[in-house]
């Protein structure tokens, strides 16, 4: 077995491992600290004992160790049981399209952000010492500054109602119009940040020893910018991007789902949690982690390829 | 016409607040297979001339006047297309650092400069600069190559790849032990004659010019001080700031009288009984924890220092004697380790008093001295800690520490940036003295300094340890500076002692072969015996302690070794009075020596 593979079936089995863990974790709390009784809430007008007979008929009278290793048995056979809310809808067919939605607008919004931060961080460095680049690093600063919130109003008031460019709201596919409002408020108020760390790194990269080297081997500006900062300066930033992107389902898109009336992750869960939807929680915490513990080794291995140095020592291993 | 012909120079710094030159009016020639020394210390504006040349001057550097012309063609007045033209193929740069870009293999990098090469032609580039492996090392990349390795393949990607006219070599061995060094200055001085190139050799140090240089050029703030023919300059330099940096260079062949010798009966204050240290290599976690080497820092090292006496510890970079100085001071990281055998201070050996009477100076006095703390409060923290002074002595013990190291007492509130380096170093050693240790451990103390430099800290040092009759143990890789200071010398290898016995008599008289290349290896600042030295040179470099060969561990780099030195690991025996080896054939070297 090439060491490739080993490290990848050592990932496997410990993705396993700590998906246990997190949902074990998840699991208890969500049964014993979420403050108020989901049954409860529901059934207010019901007698005790009719209560309890429910609570008997869920199973939820049993230990709660019984009861995670039937909920988990059920999981690894991808029954994930009934919503409580919508009316004895299955959790996958509520969560299957949220997370669809969220996982093509996330990755879209990478694949938009990255080059443009990667470029825009070169030019600014490139820049450095003129006019241009405070000027670019405060307009992006502007879009920074607007609280999403208030972002996503100001793009709807633009483009939706004044110009009547883009619809006003709703989901219609990735590659319709409706994502436009949605993908800018996720990449653009970003970009500052993601600017000036790449702008920080190229600099720093810049006045490296191997940088005079490359120009002394008497290559063109171009391709020293090209072939030796660019990969130096811009993996530091791709680790920490591509393992925020699963978090960025959740919260980075809430504003906007809400707002944009698109139905995804982040507002199902949000919805979920207020009507104390138990089976729809906890199905969609623990996806969200096995999405983040799979991206993180996505992570490591982009890193791999693009940096050797990262390819040996602690950082495979986790 | 001259290949390079440089006149009057000027290049500045523009800060916020001026305009620094750094070179001023500098004028002078490089022939076609001529090999031109640049001589100057730090600061003295050398780099800066041969990076105005390759116009690669740092931000906020720029030309201000001059001409530099390459084969008539003036490089100042040329076009940023021209100059990259130039770059590399007519004018190739090797530097102090070789730095290579760390996430491109060597093949890409090698084709950078060279787009049309097949990797047979590669393999025979990196195999001409005598790598070994060189097929395998092609598509390596630089973190997994030595610093030694990594200058050859610098060596090979500037002046062997597309042969340009003119080499500028910036300090290339600088950073590089001197067994190393002696390979890598061969190698490139043997390219240059070979194609007939001109090369500008830059470095501080002037022995290795004396060496490999025909004309050597003296710079001092900015300004070349002296020009002259290698052979003439080192019979009688003119200025006297050259006879001062040549006066400072150490020399193997000259001894200093060592005011106090050491009494035969003097007893041992520091005795180090079979010391080892050995880090562990794991993989896995908690239960699955597999051990899967060991790196042996510190194998099995026996010795006494007498009451007064300086014993010096020489070897390579890795061989350990840092880690023995952490020993002896138990000042080891924590971790997955193995200690084994004892150290005995005559003073006690709880660590209280160990740290009382025992103190270090450490290599870099800046990486040493917190830069947020002023210099004389960190020199009276130790003994202010151990309830040597009460707070308010400070003030006053500290003007008196700075007045011993021969710094300006007045300059106590100053912080460790407003130093030189020189002074930092000072400092350092005013830190250690604070508590009036009885011991002395000096790890490197001179080496990122200037010569000159090195020389006032060593006197300094002399001066100190006769005042506060100190005991010492100095640690360096260079060991014409060791002899100067240490009345014994333990040489290292790999771990190891090799061999150990009085200074004078380890230098002119070594029983171990490796102590033998060590001496070779030291550059002369003399060029007719330089010229003349049959040299020692080493194979390779130092293994790595993860693997230690077996038997005699220097047999795979000795030029004397045999199957004897693989199956069994040599005593380490007296062979003259006070004067040990661990070689299977240290008596046939003695008897060559006392034949000659």
């Amino acid at each position: 077995m090439s060491d490739t593979q080993k490290f990848l079936l050592s990932q496997f089995f410990w993705i396993i491992f700590q998906v246990f863990i997190i949902s074990l974790v998840i699991f208890v709390l969500l049964r014993s600290a979420v403050p108020g009784d989901a049954l409860q809430a529901r059934f207010n007008k019901s007698s005790e004992k009719t209560l309890d007979q429910i609570r008997h008929e869920l199973g939820w009278d049993r230990n709660i160790l019984t009861q995670y290793g039937d909920y988990m048995w059920g999981f690894v056979r991808g029954d994930f049981g009934y919503s409580l809310e919508y009316d004895q809808k299955s959790v996958w067919d509520l969560l299957k399209p949220a997370l669809w939605k969220s996982v093509q607008l996330s990755f879209a919004a990478f694949i938009i952000g990255f080059p443009l931060g990667i470029i825009m961080g070169l030019l600014a460095a490139r820049w450095s010492g003129t006019w241009k680049d405070p000027a670019l690093i405060g307009v992006l600063m502007v879009f920074s500054s607007i609280h999403p919130i208030l972002f996503v109003q100001f793009l709807i008031l633009i483009f939706a109602v004044t110009l009547a460019w883009l619809p006003i709201s709703g989901w219609g596919g990735l590659f319709s119009l409706n994502t436009s409002i949605p993908l800018t408020v996720l990449v653009l108020p970003g970009l500052a940040s993601g600017v000036r760390f790449t702008r920080a790194n190229a600099l720093h990269v810049i006045n490296e020893g191997y940088i005079r080297t490359a120009y002394a081997k008497g290559l063109s500006e171009k391709r020293v910018l090209l072939r030796h900062v660019l990969p130096n300066a811009a993996h530091p930033i791709l680790y920490p991007l591509l393992v925020d992107l699963p978090i960025i389902f959740i919260t980075g898109f809430l504003f906007v789902e809400i707002e944009y009336g698109i139905q995804a992750t982040g507002r199902l869960m949000l919805e979920s949690l207020r009507s104390l939807d138990y089976n729809v929680i906890l199905a969609g915490s623990i996806m969200i982690a096995i999405i983040a513990l799979i991206m993180r080794r996505v992570a490591d291995i982009a890193i791999g390829i693009l940096d050797p140095r990262a390819r040996i020592g602690k950082s495979w291993r986790f | 016409m001259a290949l390079l012909e440089v006149k009057g120079l000027d290049t500045c710094f523009k800060t916020r607040e001026e305009f620094v030159k750094v070179v001023k009016n500098v004028s002078f020639s490089v022939e076609e297979g001529e090999i031109v020394g640049l001589v100057g210390e730090s600061g003295s504006g050398k780099t800066i001339t041969a990076l105005s040349v390759m116009r690669l001057l740092p931000p906020g550097a720029y030309i201000d006047r001059g001409e530099i012309l390459y084969k008539g063609k003036d490089l100042f007045r040329a076009s940023k297309q021209e100059m990259r033209r130039i770059r590399g193929s007519q004018i190739g740069m090797i530097f102090q650092e070789p730095d290579l870009n760390p996430i491109m293999n060597i093949e890409s990098q090698l084709k950078e400069i060279l787009p049309g090469a097949t990797r047979g032609e590669l393999v025979c580039l990196l195999a001409r600069v005598g790598i070994p492996d060189a097929e395998k090392r092609l598509g390596g990349y630089p973190y997994e190559m030595s610093g030694g390795m990594k200058q050859r393949v610098m060596i090979a990607m500037m002046a062997l790849a597309v042969s340009p006219g003119l080499l500028i070599a910036d300090e290339p061995t600088t950073a590089l032990d001197v067994t190393v060094q002696a390979q890598i200055l061969s190698l490139i001085t043997g390219i240059v004659r070979e194609k007939n190139m001109g090369m500008l050799f830059i470095t501080h140090n002037l022995a290795l010019v004396a060496e490999y240089a025909d004309r050597i050029l003296i710079m001092r703030r900015g300004e070349i001080v002296e020009e002259r023919e290698v052979e003439e300059f080192f019979k009688n330099p003119k200025n006297p700031y050259s006879r001062n940096l040549l006066e400072a260079v150490p020399r193997l062949d000259r001894f200093r009288d060592l005011a106090s010798r050491i009494k035969e009966d003097a007893p041992g204050v520091l005795e180090a009984d079979n010391l080892s240290l050995h880090f562990l290599v794991s993989r896995g976690l908690g239960p699955l924890k597999k051990i899967t080497g060991k790196v042996r820092a510190v194998d099995g090292v026996s010795f006494r220092v007498r009451e007064g006496e300086t014993l010096g510890i020489v070897g390579e970079s890795g061989c350990g004697k840092t880690t023995l100085a952490r020993l002896i001071l138990r000042l080891v990281p924590n971790g997955d380790i193995v200690r084994d055998g004892a150290v005995n201070i005559a003073y006690g050996n709880e660590i209280k008093d160990l740290r009382k009477n025992a103190q270090i100076v450490f290599q870099e006095a800046q990486d040493a001295l917190n830069p947020r703390r002023s210099a004389g409060d960190l020199v009276v923290e130790g003994p202010l800690i151990q309830k040597l002074i009460n707070v308010y002595e400070c003030e006053s013990k500290a003007k008196e520490l700075f007045n011993l190291v021969g710094i300006d007492p007045e300059s106590i509130r100053r912080f460790p940036s407003q130093f030189s380096s020189g002074q930092r170093q000072r400092i350092a050693i005013a830190r250690a003295l604070a508590s009036e240790p009885k011991i002395l451990i000096m790890d490197e103390p001179v080496a990122s300094l200037d010569v000159s430099v090195q020389k006032e800290v060593i006197d300094l040092l002399l001066d100190l340890k006769s005042k506060l009759s100190l005991t010492c143990i100095m640690i360096s890789h260079d060991i014409a500076l060791v002899k100067d200071i240490a009345n014994r010398i333990a040489v290292m290898y790999l771990g190891k002692i090799v061999e150990m016995g009085p200074a004078r008599e380890i230098v002119e008289n070594p029983l171990h072969p490796y102590t033998k290349a060590l001496i070779s290896a030291v550059p002369i600042p003399d060029p007719k015996r330089a010229r003349e030295k049959k040299r020692i040179v080493l194979k390779g470099e130092i293994p790595s302690p993860l693997e230690v060969p077996s038997g005699c561990r220097f047999r795979t780099r000795c030029p004397f070794a045999t199957e004897l030195c693989a199956d069994k690991e040599p005593e380490f025996i007296e062979y003259e009075p006070d004067h040990f080896a661990a070689c299977h054939y240290a008596n046939e070297i003695l008897e060559f020596a006392q034949d000659k």
